[in-house]
This record gives structure tokens, C-alpha cells and sequence, in this order.
């Protein structure tokens, strides 16, 4: 006869409060997440109850909490009605993948030269590139403008890509997890007779696994909603990516904002899903070795 | 005799034998040291070369019209400097900016951190984790569409409000600011609570556990073994949270415009301001004082937490 | 894990998804692009007298034919180069027939559709000016009642209006029993019921000898038909179908079914007949040999919803048409440009931008072109407002050329656009760009941006249209150039107004301006000494109210315009001097325009209004000429034109002596609002060639265009208005009495008239422009007050902060 521990249902109960915060929480935060997705599959004239207040500034909006008739239509619209969408998507989806993989070329190897290598001036050098990374984008906005058109990029994808590759932010972040690795392994990975990019890519990036998926992660969510640079560099509209495709579409065509919003959000929830295991993985294998 | 004289010719032996090594060992491990210095070159290059020209050169140009009249660029020393400091939207931007990053940051560490700690005692969280992080993949324009319909003077909560006879409130009018750091908060609880997480999950358990046979309570655990190894979290996620409230910015003005309510007026409307009025050299020396204001708050910063892990 | 695999597999699936929808796209376009990169299309507006309404084209035997349909004796063809003309010799059955639409294949054979005044049996204008609607449900839309007007005027019983199946409006007039009226020939006011009703609408086959066929087509009332290519006829009616009748025989078969009772247009273009729906505001094509209704249009549609108008004003005439073109495309010409599709394709092409083109000019009779035809070898010919155009693609355009210029201007304008055209047909061997800030939803902070990067960057305009910016922040900035050197050189010989070109004046000229417009006052008589600022205009609608019910009307009914024309015709109040307003005296101005709007509706809730929300303020006329249609005292708005709005005051001033008017708002101030401010950007490189744009601007060939939509700066191009101009459109009765119900006759101005008009614009002296950002942000709260969204302290307080705001950066 299994004897259930009275203390463990206790423990359980104890546990019961902190659970129901955690739900009410995750309830708000979610709220919003929700109620743009089943918006999108409200019809025209269910959504007028939200918008139409607020477009014609009388009475208050009153979303429907559940779709009373469901409809894809927005979905519809936007997928097959609306070749720029694929355009759209197709850019932002191209630029992030590229500027995301030279990211890692160019930014893992940055990052283990200030974590493992102790030369002259590596911590102001650092420090630096934190400042770079805080720099609000409207700083160095007309000198960047500038620069790309003398390098005759305005108006092309490499003006999205170029800059975003050399972002300080995924070194700060690499960085980290590349102090955590012990120098003993290092070291006798050097003994063996390994070179210095032989240690890295067979020691440096599995074990620092964890800082580069962070920052390849932080990073898509960044640039996929990526929204002053498209503005001010790129006017020819075959270019744009989604993230501006999104506020120009102005009053009237909510339904379709919020089914392009849905789809938008999917490419990084799916980032989300699968990153956060690995994730998960890095942070239990770096607790082990302690 | 001839024994010890052999030990003793051995122990010359092997002691000059050790000299040599010990010579050797040196030699080797200059040659390394000289090695070392230069390996980092071949991994910092490439990014290294990258940021000079995007990121380094755009910032000198800045710095260089900091000191030039605007579209002509002449030069004019400090005039644009002594502008910026009497110009009275330049101080508001300042203050509104600080007061916000003052106010978001401890908000959104604080409740990061006690939501991370209370997880941090529970299993099969992975479900709670992911909600929480959802936030962060919505592109803004969604979100300010949301955030209208929620908040505007017509939005859906003023209509609950009304219904129930109460005075609607100015969300996007004077209550701008909450709403900013509440949007702020809503969108960077789900990262935080993530890192904070990973730094309290490599905490070996075991040193809790130790401490708690020693007949240490939960609390002094927290404030005495938890807290102080989180300290390299804590940089990162300070660092981090104060990147994420620069892009707050997005935020107010697809809410508001160019132009929105004093409170939430911050140094990026003025910055976008200036451009479209083409003060190219306000434009400049406010830059160059931002980036200077940033590079001593950071400097303390790192210096502060390099005194503590020595 | 589960949820792994799935969110892997299905982001595989939306990556290909995207990949595949956007390939093929590109595809697509790629099959297409046959278009070389080298070169551009020129415009060539061919010289031909005489052609007041040119007939669609009709392309057969490698000829391209029209008929003047005004007086339908002229044929004209074209072979691709030249246009010879020839009699035509049709044999109408009296005078008293005009034609609508002629269409004539080369060797003669074609068909007509015309109206026989001789056997109208009412007057078209009569139904127009008392707004009866015709509906029915039979087959025929003829009306199926006639109401006998007796000569006394004496009142009508509405009832016997209805009948079943067919109602007609409501009329004021008495009448006897309707079954015994006779069916009667038209005379002044006579409406006629009977079964037998007659339009007077005919249709019928051409023969080559000139004589008419008739057709044996089962229904009476045609709508609209089109002659393919190969000979053959369609035919669409006013329920909706489709006949193909042969040419020689007139024997028709129903082709198509089409919606009941929705008049449609078609077109032909190769082997697809094209009919856009007004109604639906989409369009539908169907093939030409079997009726098939083709799918996979959206793409189509997509572009016809933004880009295809209807003209209204002149019966739901199509502003655009379609033609075939190589290869299964169809070409697309509309005020936007001309484009290219592929049926069933995901792309519409534009291949010539209607903006610095003629094709987006407009009159009063073409809102758009009227018919395209493409002549082969890349060339098209287009019947539009500027006559018949043809666009050939020249591939060493770009290389004539001997240098170029860039206009920049916020927001498009058709004016801006007729310049540049008569700067190209001046200077051919000058290219000209032009861009608009403000286009595709752009804010005005990003195009703003846009502007500046391009100045820093070396890529600077030559022109800059200065209507919507911060003018005098350009000059501190040193943006623009000093014009006072050129002014002999640009200022045209027949002399200029120059208070109203040459206002920006801040030591040096800094722009000219090509047309302006100038507010102006109207009450009863003997009280316009009292209105001098808007705070008295507001009293005084305010005592009108409570003596009449109502006071004012703006001639727009709804709040955002409301704002916007009160803020031109008073906005010298408000001005800070520059482009921008004073935060202290926005509370008085919007508490003044409340009064007033409150004065205007009667308390009526201005939502119901029936208008939708336009653009631009809803004119029949001037906000004058109501004064005395609907018993408003009190009137104010800006005069924009001089036949559509001063004419019109001084022609009401004229008819009814209760009235008085004045130019400006003020007696004390001589205000003006100066449109069309071009100026050369100091950075440009090509200034010669900016100041010859000005110069031809400003010039009588140009400024010619503006006479009839705009006041134009030059003096002879303005004081031709003040000749008797018998090509006026809107010369005839402009609105009827209210008390005796007369009509109000258009009358020319006369010496006295304009003498006085022309004193008030010698002595110019304020000019109120607004940078966008001002107007949006006042339109805006203004809005919002009135229509209770804010108080007035909110609503003031918010603008006020921001104007504070904007002046400490």
C-alpha cells in the first residue's frame, strides 16, 4: 500500500498559492497575446465593435473576448490577396538568417578574444564596445546615412545587413559564457597539441553554447522587428522588411494588421521553442560542472 | 663512496638537468606569452574592423559636426555645446529620460528577480517560462495597436470604467509614463527572469545545502550565498534592461507622435526632432554627451563590480 | 519533444510557403520585364484642332481610328506617325441628334449610340435639378409613370408619383389621372408617363456609305459598347448583359448574363472583354470567345480598387481604360500611369508615372484618360485632358538629355504636375524628376528626413515646392537660394501679382509662387463693418442663430475640414509671423470656430450628414452661393478660383442685394494664401536650370492652365478671366433662389467688380501658410473639440504644449 506522505501533500499545498499567483500572472501577461490573435480571426464587422470607437473617437471599444464567427478570411486576405506580404516576409526573413550567421562568424570568434586572451587594453576595449552597443540608433543615424551612401549601399539589403553585423550586442552577450569556461581545459587541450581555433571550435563554442544561443535568439527578436534602420535606408518598397510592412498599413485594414501580427510573431515563437531547450540543456550541463 | 659520489654526481646532474628545464620552461613559456599577445588579433580582427568602419566612423563624424555649423559645416567650437545645454527641451528629454530608466530598471530587476527566486523553487516551470517570454517576440506595431485598443480614451478598459460609472482615465495623455514603463516592464519580465534563473540555477545547489545543515534559514541563504554570486547576472541584466529601455522608444512614438505628452517625452524625440528641423549640430554635441554620460556610467559600473569579484 | 518537432516542421513549411509565393512573383515579373532598362517614354501631344470629344480608339488593320463625337464629321486615323482625317458622312435621321459614342473600323463599317432630342419626352435637366430618381424593376429602365407639369406651377400630389414597379422622386406639381395622360414631345418641365416611354437613346450599325442599320437586339435601352479588332460587336445593356451582334446582319446573340441590372462599361483588349463594376469596385474579365469568367484576378483588383475612378459628374464615366497589348497583356492607362498585366498574373506593372506626365492632369471633362490604344513599338496613344498623347519609348531619351532636375515637393499636386509638363515640352532635352515627400502613407517626419538626408548627402533637389514645410526654418538654415538676382530674368513679360508670387520676401526673395487663393467674408447687408476678426464673426453667427435658426455655412458639413477652412481664412490671427502658430491665441480660436460650428448645425449631429469624408471640401460652387439657396446670413471660406468661387460671389451679389461680400476676413489686413511656392536649394548643382523651371512656371503658357481651377500669377493669364468667357463649363443658371426660386444666371464680372478685386491684391500684404505639422496638430485637437472628445481647455492645452515644445528644441 503506497502511503502518501501527509508532509509531501502539504508541501504541495504550501506550493498551491505561489502557483495561483503564477497563474494570474502568466494570465496577464498573455492577455494581450491573446486577444490579438483571436482578433485576427474576427470578420470586418465583429471588429468594428473594437475599432470603430477609436477611429471615429465615440464610444468605447468592446472586443469581443471569443470570435462569435470565426472566419479566416483575414488570413486569407493576407496570404493570397496580398503578394507584398511574401515579398515582406521573404526580406525580413532573408536578412535576419544572413545577418544572423555572420553575426556568429564575426562575433563568437570577438567574443572569445576578450574572454580567453588577457591582452593590452582588452577591458577598455570592452567597455567600448558596451557603449556601442547602448548608442540609441538616432545618434549616429545621419552619419551612418552617410557612410552607406558613399559606400553607394543606400537603397540595398546590405544596408540593413552591414551594419547589423558588426553590432557589438551578441559579443556582450558571448562573452559571458565564454568567461565560464575553466582555462584548465584550455590549457591541456594546448598541451595535446590543439591550435587556438582548433580549441575554439571544438572546446570554446559547445561549452559556450549557451551565450551564443542567447544572443543568436536575443538577436532574431531584434532584428526581426528591426524598424528605424528600414526607415531611414531603404525607400524602394520591394525591400521593405515586415516589420515596416506592418505600421503602414494604415485605418481600415485592422484585420489584416493583426493577421500579418500573428504571422510575424510565429517565426520568432518557433525561435523561442526550439532555442529554449538548448537553452535549457547549456544552463543544466554548466550547473553539473560546477 | 663511489655511491655517494654517484648520488652526488647524479644530484649535480639532475639539479643542472632541472636548471636546464627550468631554462627551458622559461624560454617556453615566453615564447608562449609572445604567441598569446598576437593570438587574439586573428579572432578580434574581422569583428574588430567591422565595428570601425559602421559603428566607430559614423561616431567620429558625429563627433566632428559636433563642432560645425549645420548644413555648411564651418567650424564653430563649443557653440553647439553651450546650445544644448540652455536648451530647455534638451533638459526636459534629459530628465524624462533618467526619471524613466530610474524608475523601469530597479522596477523591472526587482520584480525579475523575486519572480525568478519563487521559480527557482518550483519544478516544471518550462510552461510559466515560455509564457512569460512570449512578450518579446511581438513586433511593437502590434503592440501599440493593442495597447490602443486598451488604453485609448476609448479604449476597452475607459469602457469598463465608464460602465461601472467611473471617470475615465487619461492613459495615453498624463498616465503616459505608467503606461510606458508598465509596456516596458510587460515585454522584458519574460528575458529577465530567464537570466536571473540561469545564474540562480549554476549556483550549486550544494553550497545552499551546506549552508542549511550549518542551520542557515532560506533567507540568510538568499542574502548571503545566492545574492552575491549572482553579481555577474546582475551586471548583464543591468546592462541589458538599460539597452531594452532605450527602445522604449518605438513604442511612444507609434503611440504618440513626434510630439507626445511631457511625461514621456525622451532624448530620442528630440533627437528625431532636431533632424527633421535639420539641427544637425545640436544633433551632434547632444550625441557626444549621451555617448560620454553612457561610457562613465558604465566605466563605474564595471569598475564596481571588478572590485567586488577581486 | 513533440512540440519541438512541430514548431520545426511547421517553420520549414512557412519558410518554403514564403519562399515559393514570393519566387514565383519574381518570376513572373521576370517573364515580363521585357521593358529595356535604358531610356524612357516621351510624351508628344499631338497637335490636333478642333477635338473637342474624341471617340474611343478603335485599332483594326494596323490602323488606329477615332470621330470627333461632338459634331461627328470628322474621322480621324492614325498609322503611327502621322494623323490624316477624313469626312465622315453619317446619316442621322434629323439635327436634333448628338452622339454619345461612335466607334468605325477602317473600311466603314461601325456603330453608333445617340440620342433623338426630337422624341424626348422630358427634360434632362428638369430630372437633374429636381433630383428624381429613376428605379425600377422591369427590363426596361424607362419610367413607367409621366407627370403632366401644367404651365400654372400649381402644387402636385407626391401619391400618384409611385406606381407599381417604377417611382419617380418626388415632384411638387399637380396633376390629373396619370393613366389618361398622353404621351407628349418635351417641353420645359413636362415629365410624360406612359408605357411607351422613349429616351430617345438609339443604337445602330454604320455602313460604309454612312447610312444606319438597325439591330435586332431583344432589349431597347443600350448602355455602352465596343468594337473588337476583328470585327466583332458587343454590346452591354442596362440589365447587365452582354450581346454580340454581327455588324453586317445586326443579329445578336446574349453573350453574357452579367449582373441584373448593373450598367456596366466594357472593354475590349485582345481576346478579353473588361468590365470594371463601379458599384463592387472591382473588375471583371471575361474571354471574348466563350464568356468565360477568368479567375485569379486579385492582383488586378487589388490595383483597380486604389487606381480606377468613375467620373460622377458625368454620368459614372470610366476615368481609365484597357487595351491589349503584346503577348496576352493588357495596358492599363489611368490618372496614375500606365501599367501592364498579365491575366491571371500576381503583378501590375507601371511602365509611365502618371505623375510627371500629363495623364494625371484633370478638367472638368476628363478626370482621367479616356481611352488607350497601343500603337506597337513600345508607343501608345492616349486621350486625356491635355488632348491625344502619345507616349513613345525612346531609348536614347536619357542620353539627349543634357542634364537634369529634381523636384521635390511634399505632397503631389496636379498643378505641380502641369508645370512640370509645360517645363518639358519647353526644354526637351532637360530631364525632370519628380518626388513626393508625403507619398505611400509616408508621415511627414520621415519624409522630412528623407529631404535633409538627401540635401547632406550630396543628392539635394534643385526645386523645392515649399507648400507643407517649415519655410523660414529652411532659410536660417541657408537651405534656399536667394532669388532676387534672377527676378528680371524669371519674372514673365506680361508682369506678375506680385504681392501674391513674391511674398517671401525676409531679406531676399526666397520662392514664388504659382497660385494663391484669398479668403473672404459674406453677410447681410450693412453688417459687414462689424466682422473684423473671427471673435466677431463668431458673435455675430452666434446672433444670427438665435434670430434665424441658422446662421452659416461653410460649404462643408463635417468637422475636419470645418477647422481646416477657418484656419486658412483667419489664420493670420493665429500666426506667429512664420509658419507657425502662436500657443497663446489657440484657446480663442478654437472657442470662436466652436460658436460657429454650433451656429451652423442647429445642434443637429453633424455625423448624420449624408457626405462621406473627403479629401478635399465638397464644392458645387463657393461657400457663397449658398447664402442665398438655403437662408444662411453668414458666410467665410477662401476664394480658390475665379469662375468657381469669386465669379460666383459677385454674380449672387448681383442677383440679390441682401447680400455684401468682402476680400479678406479682415478690412484691416490684406491676407492671402500663396500655393505653389517653388524655391532652388542651395546645394543644388543644376541652378540654371531650377531657375528656368520657375521662370516657365511662372510663365503665361503655363500659368494658362490655372485659369480656370486657380488663381494664377501671372497678370494676363489672371486677367483673361476678365473677358466674357463663353468656354466656360460653368457658365449657365449656378443655383436657384430660395425665395422666388429663379434661376441665379452666371454673370461675368464687370469693370467695377474687378477693380475691386484687383485693388485688394495690390495691396497684399499677409501670407498664411502653415507647415503640416501645425495644420495636422490643430485640424486635429481641433476636431476633437468639436466634436466633444475634449474640452476646450484640452483640446487648446494640447496644441499649446506642443507649439511650447517645438519652440524650445
Amino acid at each position: 500500500m503506497k502511503k502518501i506522505s501527509v508532509r509531501r501533500l502539504a508541501a504541495k499545498a504550501e506550493k498551491l498559492p505561489i502557483y495561483i499567483i503564477f497563474a494570474v500572472l502568466c494570465f496577464a501577461v498573455i492577455y494581450p497575446v491573446l486577444l490579438m490573435v483571436q482578433l485576427s480571426l474576427q470578420d470586418r464587422i465583429e471588429l468594428s465593435k473594437t475599432f470603430s470607437p477609436i477611429n471615429s473617437l465615440t464610444g468605447f471599444s468592446k472586443p469581443d473576448q471569443i470570435p462569435l464567427f470565426p472566419t479566416l478570411k483575414n488570413y486569407r486576405t493576407l496570404m493570397f490577396y496580398t503578394p507584398e506580404f511574401y515579398t515582406v516576409f521573404w526580406n525580413s526573413l532573408k536578412n535576419v538568417t544572413v545577418i544572423l550567421a555572420c553575426q556568429l562568424l564575426v562575433a563568437a570568434p570577438s567574443a572569445w578574444a576578450f574572454a580567453r586572451y588577457r591582452f593590452k587594453g582588452h577591458k577598455q576595449l570592452f567597455n567600448v564596445y558596451v557603449i556601442f552597443m547602448l548608442m540609441p540608433f538616432q545618434v549616429t543615424m545621419l552619419s551612418q546615412y552617410l557612410l552607406l551612401d558613399t559606400l553607394k549601399l543606400m537603397d540595398t539589403s546590405m544596408a540593413l545587413i552591414l551594419p547589423a553585423v558588426f553590432s557589438t550586442f551578441p559579443v556582450f552577450i558571448m562573452y559571458r559564457s565564454f568567461t565560464g569556461i575553466p582555462e584548465e581545459v584550455l590549457n591541456s587541450a594546448r598541451i595535446d597539441g590543439a591550435g587556438e581555433w582548433q580549441i575554439f571550435f571544438r572546446i570554446g563554442i559547445p561549452m559556450g553554447s549557451p551565450g551564443i544561443l542567447a544572443a543568436m535568439t536575443l538577436g532574431f527578436l531584434d532584428l526581426w522587428n528591426m524598424v528605424e534602420q528600414p526607415l531611414a535606408f531603404i525607400k524602394d518598397k520591394k525591400l521593405f522588411p515586415l516589420s515596416i510592412f506592418l505600421p503602414m498599413l494604415g485605418n481600415g485594414s485592422e484585420g489584416m494588421v493583426l493577421a500579418a501580427s500573428a504571422v510575424t510573431l510565429m517565426p520568432a515563437a518557433f525561435v523561442f521553442i526550439i532555442g529554449q531547450d538548448k537553452l535549457e540543456a547549456g544552463i543544466i550541463a554548466s550547473a553539473i560542472k560546477e | 663512496m663511489r655511491a655517494a659520489e654517484n648520488t652526488a654526481a647524479a644530484d649535480i646532474q639532475n639539479s643542472a638537468a632541472a636548471v636546464g628545464n627550468i631554462k627551458e620552461m622559461k624560454k617556453n613559456k615566453k615564447k608562449k606569452k609572445n604567441k598569446t599577445d598576437l593570438k587574439f588579433l586573428q579572432f578580434l580582427l574581422p569583428g574588430a574592423l567591422g565595428v570601425a568602419v559602421f559603428i566607430l566612423i559614423p561616431f567620429i563624424d558625429s563627433f566632428r559636426r559636433s563642432f560645425c555649423t549645420n548644413i555648411t559645416q564651418e567650424f564653430s567650437g563649443a557653440d553647439n555645446y553651450k546650445e544644448i545645454f540652455g536648451n530647455e527641451a534638451f533638459r526636459l528629454a534629459i530628465k524624462n529620460t533618467l526619471r524613466f530608466t530610474g524608475v523601469c530598471l530597479p522596477l523591472l530587476i526587482g520584480i525579475s528577480f523575486i519572480i525568478a527566486y519563487m521559480l527557482s523553487g518550483l519544478k516544471r516551470i518550462q510552461l510559466i517560462r515560455s509564457i512569460l517570454l512570449f512578450p518579446m517576440a511581438i513586433p511593437t506595431a502590434t503592440m501599440v495597436l493593442i495597447w490602443k485598443i486598451l488604453f485609448s480614451d476609448h479604449g476597452y478598459i475607459n469602457g469598463i470604467l465608464d460602465s461601472h460609472g467611473a471617470d475615465t482615465i487619461g492613459f495615453l495623455d498624463d498616465k503616459a509614463f505608467w503606461v510606458l514603463v508598465g509596456s516596458y516592464i510587460w515585454k522584458n519580465l519574460g528575458y529577465t527572469v530567464l537570466l536571473w534563473l540561469t545564474g540562480i540555477m549554476s549556483i550549486s545547489s550544494a553550497l545552499c545545502e551546506a549552508a542549511k545543515t550549518d542551520g542557515a534559514g532560506e533567507v540568510k541563504c538568499l542574502f548571503y550565498i545566492i545574492m552575491p554570486n549572482l553579481k555577474p547576472t546582475l551586471y548583464t541584466i543591468t546592462i541589458i534592461s538599460f539597452l531594452n529601455s532605450f527602445k522604449v522608444f518605438r513604442e511612444a512614438y507609434l503611440l504618440a507622435g513626434s510630439y507626445p505628452h511631457e511625461s514621456i517625452y525622451l532624448l530620442q524625440h528630440l533627437f528625431n526632432n532636431w533632424f527633421v528641423n535639420m539641427d544637425l549640430g545640436k544633433m551632434a554635441a547632444a550625441s557626444v554627451c549621451v555617448f560620454s554620460v553612457i561610457f562613465i556610467a558604465v566605466s563605474l559600473l564595471k569598475a564596481v563590480w571588478d572590485k567586488e569579484e577581486n | 519533444m513533440n512540440t519541438k518537432r512541430i514548431a520545426a516542421a511547421a517553420a520549414a513549411v512557412l519558410m518554403a510557403i514564403s519562399a515559393a509565393g514570393c519566387s514565383s512573383s519574381e518570376n513572373k515579373s521576370k517573364q515580363l520585364s521585357s521593358k529595356p532598362q535604358k531610356g524612357r517614354y516621351v510624351e508628344e501631344i499631338l497637335d490636333l484642332k478642333n477635338i473637342e470629344f474624341p471617340s474611343e480608339f478603335v485599332k483594326a488593320d494596323g490602323e488606329i481610328s477615332f470621330v470627333n463625337e461632338e459634331d461627328a464629321i470628322k474621322r480621324y486615323v492614325s498609322d503611327g506617325k502621322n494623323v490624316t482625317s477624313e469626312e465622315l458622312d453619317l446619316k442621322f435621321p434629323n439635327d436634333s441628334c448628338f452622339a454619345t459614342k461612335i466607334q468605325q473600323l477602317p473600311d466603314g463599317r461601325g456603330a453608333v449610340l445617340y440620342t433623338d432630342q426630337s422624341v424626348l419626352s422630358f427634360d434632362t435637366e428638369d430630372i437633374e435639378g429636381n433630383g428624381i430618381t429613376q428605379e425600377t424593376d422591369t427590363d426596361d429602365s424607362a419610367p413607367e409613370i409621366l407627370v403632366d407639369i401644367p404651365e400654372d406651377d400649381t402644387e402636385a400630389d407626391p401619391a400618384i408619383t409611385e406606381k407599381e414597379g417604377g417611382i419617380i422622386g418626388e415632384t411638387e406639381f399637380e396633376t390629373e389621372d396619370p393613366a389618361d395622360a398622353a404621351e407628349e414631345t418635351a417641353e420645359d418641365g413636362v415629365i410624360h408617363i406612359s408605357d411607351d416611354y422613349d429616351s430617345g437613346s438609339r443604337f445602330v450599325l454604320i455602313r460604309p456609305d454612312g447610312s444606319f442599320a438597325e439591330t435586332e437586339i431583344e432589349e431597347k435601352n443600350i448602355f455602352d459598347f465596343e468594337i473588337s479588332e476583328d470585327g466583332r460587336l458587343f454590346v452591354s445593356t442596362f440589365s447587365g448583359r452582354i450581346y454580340k451582334v454581327d455588324l453586317d446582319t445586326g443579329k445578336s446573340e446574349l453573350f453574357y448574363e452579367g449582373k441584373e441590372d448593373q450598367a456596366n462599361y466594357i472593354d475590349i483588349a485582345g481576346k478579353y472583354i473588361i468590365i470594371p463594376e463601379q458599384l463592387e469596385n472591382k473588375v471583371t474579365v471575361i474571354d471574348a470567345e466563350t464568356a468565360e469568367e477568368i479567375g485569379n484576378l486579385e492582383a488586378l483588383n487589388d490595383f483597380c480598387k486604389d487606381n480606377i475612378t468613375f467620373n460622377s459628374a458625368f454620368s459614372g464615366v470610366p476615368c481609365f481604360d484597357f487595351c491589349e497589348g503584346e503577348d496576352g497583356t493588357i495596358y492599363i492607362a489611368c490618372t496614375a500611369g500606365i501599367y501592364r498585366y498579365v491575366i491571371g498574373g500576381n503583378k501590375v506593372e507601371q511602365l509611365i508615372d502618371g505623375s510627371s506626365t500629363s495623364l494625371s492632369m484633370t478638367d472638368s471633362v476628363y478626370m482621367g484618360p479616356s481611352s488607350v490604344v497601343y500603337e506597337g513599338n513600345d508607343s501608345f496613344l492616349v486621350e486625356c485632358a491635355a488632348g491625344i498623347v502619345r507616349y513613345r519609348f525612346d531609348p536614347d531619351a536619357e542620353e539627349n538629355e543634357t542634364s537634369c532636375i529634381k523636384i521635390y515637393a511634399l505632397k503631389n499636386d496636379e498643378k505641380i504636375t502641369t508645370a512640370v509638363n509645360t517645363f518639358r515640352r519647353t526644354h526637351p532635352e532637360i530631364g525632370v524628376e519628380l518626388e513626393t515627400g508625403m507619398k505611400d502613407k509616408k508621415t511627414y517626419d520621415d519624409a522630412v528626413k528623407d529631404l535633409l538626408s538627401e540635401i547632406v548627402s550630396d543628392d539635394a533637389p534643385d526645386v523645392i515646392i515649399l507648400d507643407g514645410l517649415d519655410i523660414h526654418n529652411f532659410i536660417d538654415k541657408d537651405l534656399l537660394k536667394d532669388l532676387t538676382e534672377y527676378l528680371p530674368d524669371i519674372t514673365p513679360e506680361e508682369g506678375l501679382i506680385e504681392g501674391a508670387a513674391l511674398w517671401n520676401d525676409r531679406d531676399g526673395v526666397y520662392s514664388a509662387a504659382g497660385c494663391f487663393a484669398i479668403p473672404s467674408v459674406a453677410c447681410n447687408t450693412g453688417d459687414l463693418d462689424k466682422l473684423d476678426t473671427l471673435k466677431d464673426v463668431a458673435e455675430y453667427s452666434e446672433k444670427q442663430k438665435d434670430d434665424n435658426n441658422y446662421a452659416m455655412n461653410l460649404e462643408t458639413s463635417f468637422t475636419g475640414s470645418f477647422i481646416k477652412n477657418l484656419l486658412q481664412t483667419y489664420g493670420n490671427e493665429i500666426s506667429d509671423g512664420k509658419n507657425s502658430a502662436d500657443p497663446e491665441k489657440i484657446k480663442d480660436f478654437f472657442e470662436n470656430c466652436g460658436k460657429i460650428y454650433n451656429a451652423s448645425f442647429s445642434g443637429e449631429d453633424p455625423m448624420e450628414n449624408e457626405y462621406e469624408e473627403q479629401d478635399e471640401p465638397f464644392y458645387t460652387g463657393t461657400p457663397l452661393a449658398y447664402l442665398t439657396l438655403d437662408n444662411y446670413h453668414l458666410s467665410a471660406g477662401m476664394l480658390d478660383s475665379y469662375p468657381n468661387s469669386i465669379n460666383c460671389i459677385t454674380t449672387i451679389k448681383d442677383y440679390n442685394d441682401k447680400i455684401d461680400y468682402r476680400y479678406g476676413g479682415s478690412s484691416s489686413v490684406h491676407a492671402f494664401q500663396p500655393i505653389m511656392n517653388a524655391a532652388i536649394c542651395s546645394r543644388s548643382d543644376n541652378t540654371d536650370e531650377a531657375k528656368e523651371f520657375i521662370k516657365i512656371m511662372l510663365s503665361k503658357d503655363n500659368q494658362d492652365n490655372y485659369v480656370d481651377n486657380a488663381l494664377p500669377v501671372n497678370k494676363a493669364s489672371f486677367e483673361y478671366n476678365f473677358t466674357d468667357r463663353t468656354d466656360l463649363f460653368v457658365s449657365g443658371c449656378i443655383g436657384y433662389g430660395t425665395e422666388d426660386e429663379s434661376e441665379i444666371l452666371y454673370k461675368y464680372t464687370d469693370e467695377a467688380e474687378e477693380k475691386e478685386l484687383m485693388e485688394y491684391l495690390s495691396k497684399l500684404d499677409t501670407a498664411v501658410l502653415f507647415d503640416e505639422q501645425t495644420t495636422q496638430k490643430i485640424v486635429e485637437c481641433g476636431t476633437k473639440y468639436l466634436n466633444g472628445d475634449s474640452t476646450l481647455d484640452e483640446a487648446a492645452e494640447e496644441v499649446r504644449s506642443f507649439l511650447l515644445l517645438r519652440n524650445k528644441e
